[in-house]
C-alpha cells in the first residue's frame, strides 16, 4: 500500500509536466475532483496536487504540475521507475451536483487539469458539457485534445490571442450565457479569475462552483493550513474540498492561506 | 536514608537556547540509586493509585535500589511499554500522590527514575521478542493512528497474543509524539527506539494509508481484521478564533509544530516557516504553548506568552515554565489577549491585552478584566495555541459511528466500544485533549476491552 512509483512522465507545455504514478489503493477509491498530497523525496516539502486521471488498467493516477517550487522540481526530476516518497490520498470530498442541462467547465492554466475530470464526469452523466480553456499563451495551453473529446464543445481563449480567441475565459462564459440555458458552472483558475466568474454568475443567477487549487500541509486535518470559509462555515480542504459553492466561497481567506503556503 | 531529593541535570540555559538537544539530562545510575533509596516502599502505595497506567512503582524502585536497572525496566514494561516516552513527557500524577509530597516535602522523582530505567537499563530487544513470540492467537486487530494511545494498545494486544497492524496516514509513526513534541523534550532516537520496541513485539506498521478513504472500517472488518481500534487523536478545530486569525502573521500552534517537528528533514533549525519576524506573541492556555515558545526561542525569536490565569492553572508543568523563562521567555501572567492589531497592509503589528485580577462574579471568585488596564504588546507574528478538537474524520465513512455533543467519537459509558460491533475508540478521539499518561492509559484500557471481546467471540 505504501509504495508509489513513477510509471511515465512527459513535458506537456512550457514548464509543465504530466506524471503517471502507480498508486493502486488510491486508484481503487479516487473520485473526480479529489487530490493527493505528494512528497517527492524524504527531504522535499509536501505538495497538494489534483488527481487528473485515474487508470485502473495501469493502477496509476495522473498528476499535472508546473515546476516552480523546489518540491515541484524534485517531483519533476524523478525518473521513470523511481519511487515517490509519499502519495497520500485520495483527499477531499468534492460534491458534483447532478443536474439536467448544460454544464460549463472552465479551466485556466493548470486549472484545465482540474476541469478535465469534471467534464468527463458530466459527459458520462449525460449532460451537455461546454469546456472553456484559457491560458496566457499557446505555449502554456494544456490538455486541449482531451478536453475536446470530453466536451460537446470546447472553446479556447488566450491572453495574447496566440491560440483560440484573444480574451479571458470570463468573456467567453458571458458569450455562452447569452445564447444558452446553462444549468451550472465549474471554474478552476486563478483566485481573481474565479472571483470574476463567480461575480458574473451571481449577477446572472447561474449556479457557480469554484474548483480551487488544493491547499494542504498534513492532509490529515491536523495543521489547519487548509481551512477555508464557505458562507458562515469554516471547513478543511483536505476533508471537504476542493469544490465549493462559488456564491459563498470566501476568496480573501483562501488567498491569504494560499500565500501562507506559497501556492 | 537520605531525605534530600536528588537533583537532575539540565543543559545550561545559555547553551541549550542554541540547540534542539534534550534539555533535561536525566539521572546517571548512581543518582538513580540514590533517589530510589529515598522511597519509603509504602505498604499501600499512593503513587500506584495516582498512576493512570497502574505501574508497580515501589516494585521498580526496589529493583533500582538493588542496582538492577534491566529488571526494573522489565517490571515497568509489565504495565507500560512506552517507558522512555513516559519518563520524559508524563505529567507525573504519581509524584503528586507520593506520601513524601504531603506537608511540603519533596516527592520521589518517579518520572526521572522511570526515564533512567529506560536510558540505562535497556535490554536487548530480541530477548523480549523471543519471550513474546509464543502463544499467538489467530485474531487480527487494526489500529488507526500510531500516537501514544495506538502504540500502547498495540503493545498490550501483541503481548496478549494477537496480531496487530497499525495504519498511519503519515509516513512516520508517533502521531503527536512526533509532530507535536520537539526534540528537546523527546529525542527522536528515544521515540524511534520505543516504536522499534512495539514493532519488535510483532506489530506491523502500514504508512501513508488514510483509513476511511482508501479502505473503510467496514472493509477492514469484512476482509482482514476481527476488531478495529480508532486512535486518531486530535485534529484542527475549524472556525475556532477564526476572526482574529484572519490577520496576516497569525498562525496556529499546529502549523508551527507540524512544520518544525515533522516537515524539517534537515532538523528543526532549518524548518521552512512562513515569515514570522522577530517579536512573537503566543496566546492560548494550552498544553502546546510552551512547546511553541521554546521552539521559537531556539530559532532566535523574542517570545512573549500571554497567560490568562495563575500558576495553578497551567496546562503544562511549572518546571516547563521556569525552564522557558530561563531561556528568555517573557511571561505576561494574569493577562488576556483581546485583539490582534493589524498595520496598514493588514499584517499584525501588536496584540492588545487586558490585565486580569480575581474579583467577585455572581458570588464566585473569578478572574475578571481590570478596568482601563489595556496594554499593547508589539508583535511581528502571533501563535494561537489550543485549536484542537477530536479527529473524527473516519466517522464520515463509517455507518453507525456517532459524534457526541462534545465533538468526540461516541463510545459506551466508561468503555471504548463504539456503537459498531468490533469497532473501538480510545484516546483523544473519544475523550478530547488528554495528558500523555492518560492517553497511554486509554490505550491499555482499549487493549483489555478488545482482548476480552475477542476471547468471547
Amino acid at each position: 500500500m505504501s509504495e508509489f512509483r513513477v510509471l511515465s512522465k512527459q513535458i506537456i507545455a512550457s514548464n509543465i509536466k504530466r506524471m503517471d504514478i502507480i498508486a493502486p489503493a488510491i486508484v481503487q477509491k479516487a473520485r473526480p475532483g479529489q487530490f493527493v498530497v505528494v512528497m517527492p523525496t524524504e527531504k522535499a516539502q509536501r505538495l497538494a496536487l489534483p488527481i487528473v486521471e485515474i487508470s485502473a488498467q495501469k493502477n496509476a493516477i495522473t498528476l499535472i504540475f508546473s515546476e516552480e517550487t523546489l518540491s515541484e522540481k524534485a517531483l519533476g526530476d524523478l525518473a521513470i521507475g523511481e519511487n515517490v516518497h509519499v502519495v497520500l490520498g485520495p483527499l477531499g470530498d468534492p460534491v458534483l451536483e447532478d443536474s439536467e442541462g448544460i454544464v460549463v467547465c472552465i479551466g485556466y492554466g493548470l486549472g484545465i487539469a482540474q476541469a478535465l475530470p469534471l467534464c468527463r464526469y458530466f459527459q458520462k452523466k449525460g449532460n451537455k458539457v461546454f469546456g472553456i480553456l484559457g491560458a496566457a499563451t499557446r505555449k502554456t495551453l494544456i490538455l486541449e485534445s482531451p478536453m475536446r473529446v470530453a466536451c460537446h464543445s470546447a472553446f479556447v481563449t488566450t491572453d495574447d490571442g496566440s491560440a483560440g480567441k484573444k480574451g479571458s475565459v470570463a468573456d467567453m462564459l458571458r458569450q455562452l450565457a447569452a445564447g444558452h440555458q446553462i444549468a451550472q458552472v465549474y471554474v478552476a483558475a486563478s483566485t481573481s479569475l474565479m472571483q470574476e466568474v463567480a461575480s458574473f454568475c451571481r449577477e446572472s443567477k447561474l449556479k457557480i462552483n469554484v474548483v480551487v487549487k488544493p491547499l494542504a500541509l498534513s492532509g490529515i486535518g491536523f495543521c489547519g493550513t487548509d481551512e477555508v470559509k464557505v458562507g458562515k462555515k469554516y471547513v478543511l480542504m483536505s476533508s471537504d474540498g476542493p469544490i465549493f459553492n462559488g456564491e459563498f466561497f470566501d476568496f480573501n481567506i483562501y488567498r491569504s492561506k494560499a500565500e501562507n503556503l506559497g501556492v | 536514608m537520605k531525605n534530600n531529593k536528588t537533583t537532575v541535570g539540565v543543559q545550561p540555559a545559555a547553551k541549550r537556547i542554541k540547540n534542539f538537544s534534550e534539555v533535561v539530562l536525566g539521572f546517571n545510575k548512581k543518582q538513580a540509586i540514590q533517589e530510589a533509596q529515598r522511597c519509603l516502599q509504602c505498604t499501600h502505595p499512593e503513587c500506584v493509585k495516582g498512576c493512570p497506567v497502574g505501574v508497580d512503582i515501589p516494585g521498580f524502585i526496589r529493583l533500582i535500589r538493588e542496582g538492577d536497572l534491566a529488571k526494573a525496566l522489565q517490571k515497568i514494561r509489565e504495565d507500560n511499554s512506552l517507558t522512555g516516552i513516559c519518563g520524559r513527557l508524563c505529567s507525573a500524577p504519581c509524584e503528586k500522590a507520593c506520601i513524601l509530597n504531603k506537608d511540603g516535602g519533596r516527592p520521589i522523582a518517579i518520572k526521572h527514575l522511570e526515564r533512567a530505567v529506560f536510558d540505562l537499563g535497556n535490554i536487548r530487544l530480541q530477548e523480549i521478542f523471543n519471550a513474546q513470540a509464543s502463544n499467538k492467537s489467530a485474531k487480527k486487530i487494526a489500529i488507526i493512528g500510531s500516537g501514544a494511545t495506538g502504540l500502547m494498545a498495540a503493545a498490550n494486544l501483541v503481548e496478549d497474543g494477537h496480531h496487530v497492524t497499525i495504519f498511519d496516514a503519515l509516513d512516520q509513526s508517533g502521531g503527536m509524539l512526533r509532530y507535536g513534541t520537539c526534540e528537546f523534550h523527546l529525542p527522536r532516537k528515544v521515540l524511534d527506539a520505543q516504536i522499534d520496541y512495539v514493532r519488535s513485539l510483532g506489530t506491523t506498521f502500514v504508512y501513508n494509508t488514510l483509513i476511511g478513504q482508501v479502505k473503510t472500517i467496514h472493509e477492514l472488518l469484512l476482509n482482514d481484521f476481527h476488531a478495529v481500534l480508532i486512535a486518531t487523536g486530535l485534529g484542527f478545530e475549524t472556525g475556532a478564533d477564526a476572526a482574529r486569525r484572519q490577520v496576516k502573521g497569525v498562525i496556529s500552534s499546529q502549523e508551527l509544530l507540524f512544520r518544525v517537528n515533522f516537515l524539517s528533514a534537515q532538523g528543526p533549525a532549518k524548518a521552512v516557516l512562513p515569515p514570522l519576524g522577530q517579536k512573537i506573541v503566543i496566546t492560548g492556555n494550552s498544553f502546546d504553548a510552551m512547546e511553541c515558545a521554546r521552539i521559537l526561542l531556539r530559532l532566535g525569536k523574542k517570545v512573549t506568552f500571554v497567560h490568562e490565569g495563575s500558576d495553578e492553572d497551567l496546562p503544562f508543568s511549572l518546571e516547563e515554565k521556569v525552564l522557558a523563562q530561563e531561556e528568555g521567555l517573557v511571561w505576561e501572567g494574569f493577562a488576556q489577549a483581546v485583539d490582534f492589531l493589524p498595520n496598514n497592509v493588514g499584517a499584525v503589528k501588536g496584540v492588545r491585552c487586558l490585565r486580569l485580577d480575581f474579583a467577585d462574579k455572581d458570588g464566585e471568585w473569578a478572574l475578571m478584566p481590570v478596568k482601563d488596564s489595556d496594554f499593547i504588546l508589539e508583535a511581528d507574528a502571533v501563535v494561537v495555541c489550543g485549536l484542537y478538537e477530536a479527529n473524527t474524520l473516519v466517522a464520515r465513512s463509517t455507518d453507525g459511528l456517532k459524534i457526541n455533543k462534545q465533538g468526540y467519537l461516541s463510545v459506551k459509558k466508561d468503555q471504548c466500544a463504539t456503537g459498531v460491533k468490533g469497532v473501538f475508540a480510545a484516546g483523544a478521539v473519544a475523550q478530547g485533549v488528554l495528558s500523555l499518561v492518560d492517553a497511554l492509559a486509554q490505550g491499555k484500557k482499549a487493549a483489555n476491552e478488545i482482548d476480552a471481546y475477542l476471547q468471547k467471540g
